[in-house]
């Protein structure tokens, strides 16, 4: 981990465990790096789920990564992959509550989201790649249309390439969302939030 | 799920942002001369990256490249480059090469499962803002695609924060797919379903073995083989496996030269497609007429097979001896 000024972060203070899996650790905590994906493929169609650990050597080589496991499928739409992602939240939840024990001292995780635009779209209840606010990471629109002049002034333009000035995306904006879309997606709901408040986060 | 600890998808970026290379290009030869001379540049760019750079499109990941045979790709992109200079005006081959300079210094920081330095984030940061600007400076039709976009607005950011782009990559997670192809035969089952669980319970108690088990020590790698090594410098050398096979040793097997002369085919029509789709929407939103049908002169003479002719002859020559043996 690195520090605004690109200097690395020295964690040195113990894990004492957290009661909310979203919640941040500090920096200054000991902690591994746990990645989670979910992707589709292979000859007989069907989705693996992997964890891997960042902190060893090769963290991508397929012999150094968990098989956490195989869900047969045939599509790997939105309502699929939450319904396998659902499996794994209470556990993963529980990883990043409790930690892990390293060398007999126990440890923070940090749980990183890997895989393909797909799945992690699904994970945070995305609607998907579309014109409007096609961006995971923040809210700019894919491009200026003769009916979309303001918007695109407000939240940023895409094609300006590196001077995009979309806002970024938070994680309490997600979690907000959760909770209001608790019941039913947003689709679904009688009085459903406009793009100003859902920021393309509709399930 | 904070959004700082959602991966920049290194090894997608790597596939598409190849792949939206190539296509420009092609595009580019649409854009000035119409759908003839595209099709032609398209068939000669697939025979320039399986004879020039080594590289066939596979048929999984869409037809598309491998994250190995992208870095190969951008290493030897000059081979590229200088087929498009052919067909395009010399400003936008000038800054198809700048491009590709630029992608080729950005993928060993995209791809490295290594610490980065602060100071290879920060010209990271630099490379990816000057590539995606100056392709949409140089090209009139070029939209950032959302790939575009998280490479040059988020995976800096990524990069700076965690330190390292490729040790978060997909790569080992794709890497499942191919080893169960492998090996679900192995776990028989009165179901699917009951393969899945078997494969599952047998990865938990026998971890697969890693790079280092592998790993037997000497390498016989011709980078490595110190000054004054003679190194193979045009395609038909005989150190080479095309100019092996183009001096009558045995190649690949006749099958196998057929399926990669059909994924190539296939690579150079749907890219074609893509570019003609893609060129039509522009004019259409610019309301720019088509280009007149280009009728080449006598000093731009060419052929439809074009500077790769006599290869793919060479190469179908080859083919049909294989098939008479």
């Amino acid at each position: 981990m690195r520090g605004p000024d690109g200097r690395e972060v020295t964690a040195s203070r113990p894990f004492e465990g957290q009661t909310s899996a979203s919640v941040l650790h500090s920096s200054a905590v000991r902690d591994v790096h746990v990645f989670f994906g979910l992707d589709k493929g292979g000859l007989v169609s069907s989705c693996k789920a992997v964890l891997s650990c960042a902190n060893q050597v090769n963290p991508t080589s397929r012999g150094n990564s968990l098989l956490y496991g195989i869900f047969p499928c045939q599509k790997d739409d939105r309502e699929a992959l939450t319904r396998m992602a659902d499996v794994y939240v209470p556990k993963l939840d529980a990883l990043r509550t409790g930690g892990l024990d390293v060398s007999g001292a126990r440890r923070a995780v940090r749980l990183i989201l890997i895989g393909d635009y797909a799945f992690m779209k699904s994970w945070v209840g995305h609607k998907g790649a579309s014109s409007r606010m096609p961006c995971l990471w923040c809210i700019a629109f894919r491009r200026r249309t003769q009916g979309n002049g303001l918007l695109v002034d407000t939240w940023g333009n895409m094609q300006d390439g590196s001077l995009t000035r979309g806002v970024t995306r938070t994680r309490g904006h997600f979690e907000r969302m959760a909770e209001a879309y608790a019941d039913c997606d947003n689709s679904e709901s009688a009085a459903p939030l406009p793009l100003e408040e859902h920021f393309s986060i509709e399930s | 799920m904070d959004p700082t600890h959602i991966s920049p998808m290194p090894l997608h970026l790597t596939l598409g942002i190849t792949g939206a290379l190539l296509l420009l290009g092609i595009e580019a030869v649409y854009f000035h001369h119409g759908a003839t001379r595209a099709s032609a540049y398209a068939t000669n760019l697939s025979l320039a990256l399986r004879f020039a750079v080594g590289v066939t499109p596979k048929p999984y990941f869409g037809g598309a490249f491998e994250g190995r045979q992208c870095q190969l790709i951008a290493r030897r992109m000059s081979a590229v480059v200088e087929l498009l200079a052919s067909y395009v005006p010399a400003a936008d081959v000038a800054a198809y090469r700048v491009a590709c300079d630029t992608w080729r210094q950005l993928l060993p920081v995209l791809t490295r499962a290594g610490d980065s330095s602060p100071e290879d984030a920060a010209a990271f940061r630099a490379g990816t803002a000057r590539f995606v600007d100056g392709l949409r400076a140089a090209f009139p039709w070029f939209t950032v695609t959302p790939k575009m976009h998280t490479l040059c607005c988020h995976a800096p950011d990524f990069l700076d924060f965690f330190g390292s782009l490729g040790r978060y990559s997909e790569q080992g997670l794709e890497a499942w797919h191919g080893h169960f192809n492998q090996t679900a035969a192995g776990h028989p089952a009165d179901s699917f379903l009951a393969t899945c669980l078997s494969y599952v319970k047998r990865s938990a108690v026998s971890r697969a073995p890693g790079d280092a088990a592998h790993n037997r020590g000497a390498k016989r790698s011709p980078a490595k083989a110190g000054p004054g090594a003679r190194d193979a410098k045009r395609p038909d050398d005989k150190r080479t496996r095309t100019g092996k096979i183009l001096a009558g040793a045995p190649g690949a097997s006749a099958s196998c030269v057929l399926k990669q002369g059909e994924d190539r085919c296939k690579w150079a029509k749907d890219n074609l497609a893509a570019a003609a789709s893609k060129i039509e929407a522009h004019w259409r939103r610019t309301k720019e007429a088509p280009p007149d049908t280009h009728e080449p002169c006598a000093d731009e003479a060419w052929d439809g097979e074009g500077d790769y002719g006599e290869l793919l002859e060479a190469e179908t020559a080859c083919m049909l001896s294989l098939l008479e043996e």
